[in-house]
């Protein structure tokens, strides 16, 4: 049995019949001493007729002979199951929550007081390969470059180039491709820079964990931790691995990163139910999360493919990544153009062949007439457009990992958005306290509470019934502080804690006066916690409609105090009830009722306000439960239908989902693949979506969306590496700006667009009149002079226009409307045939050279009519198209240039149709800004 | 030959361009020709697996036909 240590053996094919075996061996491949080593070593066998082994398949054959003993253990061998044969990146599903911590500890042959040898944890990882996950491949160069240069209008290019040079014209071709390379350039340099900030984020993260081995605590790189290892962790901890808890000392984990769930879960030893879902199996730690209070131990279980995480990242990469609305809507476009451009030059074909032109020459001419037809100046308008956008948006913190995705901002009609750690903080914050006065409950709001300061007559009096429950969630609280001076534990008890100290408590002083002596922690039908404490003191703090009978109150108070619990409660607040007593007496004393929130993210309620007015619907996705969510659609003032994860599946199948959905504004108890169900029932019916998310759990569903926006900097790794966009600020509003942003894109690409779509046509036109009339006006080459000068160029100047102030105060562009729609286009035909007709006056007046000299005056002047309306004129505009203007005029009015272009004629004819072309369009665009101006004055003296 | 002023800019644009663009270009070219050979390579085992699949069948096919089928017509005889 031929059998190589640490490689994949894998079994490709065993035949009993022509008794030969066929193994893969993964070191084989490209590796011929061991190719003969092994064809060596097996033919020794007892049996073995042949061995032949192949560097290049990476496979051997194993011939054998009837009735040879190897037979019998290739056919064993051949009944194994595959994961046994083939070692699988992941493990197969085990139910590690399950078993008992004796079961655990004798299967991974480790143990629960000194972890592993060293040796046994480097022979381990050698065996099993580092913890780390399989990231997602970066583009190469080669695909970034391929990604800027195959595309419809750049194949059309491609095209019109091959042309040139079988005709010989290496300068027309050369100046095509220039214009390719540009474009690609560009594209290349931008997408680059990207993909290597997000690279450096990434390797800022890798860290370490503690570990027992040989019966000491050491710390290790968390990519060499290996099954067996006992990992130590406290508040605070970041999990490297998924383990089993095996000591657990009021432990509880923060999962929101993994299930949604905002509120610390609760670890134990003792074993779960086999089928427990993720967010329930409390005996586990996984990667990813983090321990919240407490401590303890776990013993790893399993590390990098074969994680939990590992799992929804793989999900993540099965979701669809849909195509860029840009590159299909450019292709549209690119199609049209390159169809209307082969019909005029069959035409113009036609037209000078019955003229009786030479065939050569008509080629030609047609080649020039398509290229004429397709905007060169598109890829790179487009390209540049979207560059100046992530220029503009990487200022205001946010990165756009795509060129597209720029464009696609500006589309968005819905944005879904992940709550805990999106829309709130993750960060509990004490909003009210509640004392009772008499019989009756009297609140005071948290924002009232401070110090008691110097002059204060009588601090006691104010502050002490105050001071005194604080004091009390402060002792009976899990809290650590870390070495950096940062609070370690659950988010509620640090919020009591800063609550404390903002009263002018010192909790490490309460701690050293009263130190905890002993802790009775909550139960799943206990929810309260009872701490004992020095000089008999014991403080009970937990769930009002548990603790409030406990306490030493009348009826009377009690029913009060309940019914300001449920008041606090049903303003989506979380409320605990806090008391105290002599160690010995029989009830408690009431202290108050402590009510705390996960408060939105500030400036969460202005953007779902403004994205309603940009006509974009918001729709809270969270793994939360209902009331907790409604409380924060409330708080975000956002209306509509309120649903739960569990009847997704029904209304998705119904008729009128569609119908639904629109009414859906929050839908909570959701799972990542929720997420990604209702991503794409979204796109299904129509809808341009945007998912907003920071945890793993949202990774799937950021993929799915047109836009996924992985939210602060302090999102999860696989988050960041799924999404579009990343905010460098936890602020929803910088979503918006993107949008605006977007739709500026949007904008100035319809109008460069259009003007150069109406350029081109005036050439098609012009060209195509002469080629009518037996006359060949502009040669291929001047054609191309005039195309690249006024498409690339002004194109350029009209796409780097800055945004308009008004883009957020109207609805999206439809997602399937096309860049130009019918009214667009009826401009582009009046505005070209306006081209056409002003050079073919100049060239009836004045031959050739004015109907070249004025086709580029007309172009030029028409790209300042096109300009968006309200916005200065830009110096970026006037040098652009100024210099482009600029040097039109020097080629018509220089002899050698005139001669290099082809073209005939003398000087003051060229400057007499450079003029007249001009002046048209030039009187228009005065007009327009006049009349802009006018309405602009006379709106300013109404209001005045 | 005649001195062709544009042609002479054009040249020296073009190896102007290239020599300042070498450097940057290298990992392009190496990336390139590692793709090329990549390429090769897969194209190289899928021949190879592609004659042993066919090697294999061709096999069991003949051991099938000439082993097996007499010994069941022997078997079925007997019987």
């Amino acid at each position: 049995m031929v059998w190589i240590p640490g490689e994949s053996n894998a079994l490709a094919r065993h035949a009993r019949a022509s008794r030969r075996v066929r193994f893969e061996i993964a070191a084989l491949a490209g590796n011929p001493a061991l190719a003969r080593a092994v064809e060596r070593e097996a033919a020794q066998r007892p049996g073995v007729v042949s061995v032949t082994a192949s560097a290049v398949s990476g496979r051997v054959l194993i011939e054998y002979a009837p009735g040879a003993s190897v037979a019998e253990d290739l056919d064993r061998l051949a009944r194994r199951p595959p994961a046994f044969v083939r070692p699988a990146r992941a493990a197969a599903p085990a139910h590690w929550h399950a078993e008992a911590t004796d079961a655990v500890i004798a299967r991974l042959a480790t143990s629960a007081r000194d972890g592993l040898t060293e040796r046994e944890a480097r022979a381990r990882l050698e065996a099993t390969g580092g913890n780390v996950l399989a990231e997602e491949e970066s583009p190469s160069r080669l695909a970034l470059i391929a990604s800027q240069v195959a595309n419809l209008p750049n194949a059309l290019l491609g095209g019109s180039t091959l042309i040139s040079l079988l005709l010989g014209d290496w300068l027309e071709a050369s100046a095509i491709v220039a214009v390719v390379g540009m474009n690609a350039a560009i594209g290349y340099r931008v997408e680059r820079h990207s993909e290597d900030l997000l690279a450096a984020w990434r390797a800022a993260e890798l860290g370490r964990a503690d570990v027992i081995r040989s019966g000491a605590l050491c710390s290790v790189p968390a990519p060499e931790l290996v099954p067996g290892d006992l990992l130590v962790v406290s508040a605070g901890t970041v999990v490297s691995a998924d383990a089993r808890v095996v000591d657990a000392h009021r432990l509880a984990a923060d999962e929101a990163a993994l299930t949604g769930e905002s509120e610390p879960v609760d670890k134990t030893c003792a074993p779960v139910a086999r089928d427990a879902p993720l967010a329930e199996r409390r005996t586990m730690l996984y990667r990813g999360t983090s321990v919240a209070s407490g401590h303890g131990r776990a013993i790893v279980v399993a590390t990098g493919g074969a994680t939990e995480i590992a799992r929804v990242q793989e999900l993540a990469a099965e979701s669809r990544a849909p195509k860029a609305r840009l590159q299909r809507r450019l292709n549209a476009l690119a199609s049209r153009l390159a169809w209307s451009g082969l019909a005029a030059a069959a035409g113009a074909g036609l037209a000078s062949l019955a003229h009786r032109r030479n065939p050569v020459e008509i080629l030609r001419d047609s080649v020039a007439l398509g290229v004429a037809a397709i905007p060169e100046g598109l890829p790179v308008t487009a390209t540049s457009a979207l560059v100046r956008a992530m220029a503009r948006m990487r200022e205001r913190g946010i990165v756009v990992r795509r060129l597209a995705t720029a464009e696609a901002l500006g589309a968005i009609t819905v944005a879904c958005t992940d709550k805990t750690g999106t829309l709130t903080e993750n960060r509990m914050r004490l909003e009210r306290v509640s004392l009772l006065d008499g019989d009756s409950p009297r609140t005071i709001d948290a924002g009232e509470l401070h110090a008691p300061g110097p002059d204060s007559l009588d601090p006691r009096a104010v502050f002490g019934p105050i001071a005194a429950l604080l004091a009390a969630g402060v002792l009976n609280s899990d809290i650590e502080y870390l070495a950096s001076g940062e609070l370690a534990g659950s988010s509620t008890e640090r919020a009591l804690v800063e609550a404390a100290q903002r009263v002018g408590l010192d909790p490490r002083v309460l701690r050293e006066t009263w130190p905890r002596r002993r802790l009775v922690e909550r139960s799943d039908d206990i929810r309260y916690v009872v701490s004992e404490h020095a000089r008999d003191l014991e403080i009970i703090k937990g769930a009002p409609e548990q603790v409030v009978p406990l306490c030493a109150l009348d009826p009377r108070a009690r029913d009060a105090v309940l019914a300001e619990n449920a008041a606090l409660a049903g303003d989506g607040l979380r409320v605990l009830a806090i008391g105290s007593r002599r160690i010995g007496a029989r009830a408690w004393r009431y202290l108050g009722l402590v009510a705390l929130r996960d408060p939105l993210r500030a400036g969460s309620a202005t953007a779902v306000h403004a994205a309603a007015r940009a006509g974009i619907r918001t729709i809270i996705l969270t793994g939360d439960q209902r009331a907790t969510a409604e409380a924060i659609a409330r708080q975000a003032r956002l209306a509509g239908d309120v649903i739960e994860g569990h009847e997704l599946p029904e209304l998705l199948a119904a008729r009128d989902a569609a119908a639904r959905l629109r009414r859906v504004a929050v839908i909570a108890r959701v799972a990542p693949a929720d997420k990604v169900a209702v991503v794409e029932a979204l796109r299904r019916h129509g809808e341009v979506v945007a998912m907003a998310g920071d945890g793993i759990n949202d990774a799937p569903a950021l993929r799915a969306a047109d836009v996924g926006i992985a939210v602060g900097a302090r999102s999860t790794d696989l988050a960041r590496q799924t999404a579009d966009v990343v905010l460098e600020r936890a602020d929803l509003r910088s979503i918006l700006e993107a949008v605006a942003e977007g739709r500026a894109v949007q904008d100035n690409l319809r109008r460069s667009i259009r003007f150069q779509a109406a350029g081109n046509l005036g050439e098609i036109l012009l060209a195509t009149g002469a080629a009518l009339a037996g006359q060949r006006l502009i040669g291929s080459l001047g054609l191309l002079w005039i195309n690249l000068l006024t498409d690339t160029l002004p194109g350029l100047a009209l796409a780097l226009e800055p945004s308009d102030g008004a883009l957020l105060e109207r609805p999206p562009v439809h997602p399937d409307k096309p860049i130009l729609d019918r009214a667009d286009w009826r401009r582009v035909a009046r505005d070209g045939a306006m081209i056409a007709g002003v050079s073919g006056a100049a060239a009836i007046v004045g031959g050739p050279i004015a109907a070249f000299a004025a086709i580029g005056a007309t172009q030029f002047a028409y790209a300042a009519a096109c300009r968006a309306p309200d916005r200065p004129l830009t110096r970026r505009f006037a040098a652009l198209v100024g210099g482009s203007a600029a040097l039109h005029l020097l080629a018509v009015a220089s002899g050698p240039a005139r001669a290099l272009l082809r073209i005939s004629g003398s000087s003051p004819l060229a400057l007499a149709g450079f003029a007249a072309g001009a002046v048209g369009p030039l009187y228009i665009a005065w007009r327009r800004q006049a009349t802009r101006e006018i309405v602009r004055l006379s709106s300013q003296g109404a209001t005045t | 030959m005649r001195f062709h002023l544009p042609s002479f800019l054009l040249g020296a644009v073009v190896g102007a361009s290239g020599a300042a663009l070498a450097p940057r270009l290298r990992p392009v070219a190496v990336e390139l020709a590692t793709g090329c050979y990549k390429l090769l390579d897969a194209a190289l085992v899928k021949l190879a697996r592609g004659r042993e699949d066919v090697s294999d069948l061709l096999a069991e096919a003949r051991a099938r036909a000439r082993t097996l089928a007499p010994a069941r017509a022997a078997a079925g005889g007997a019987s």
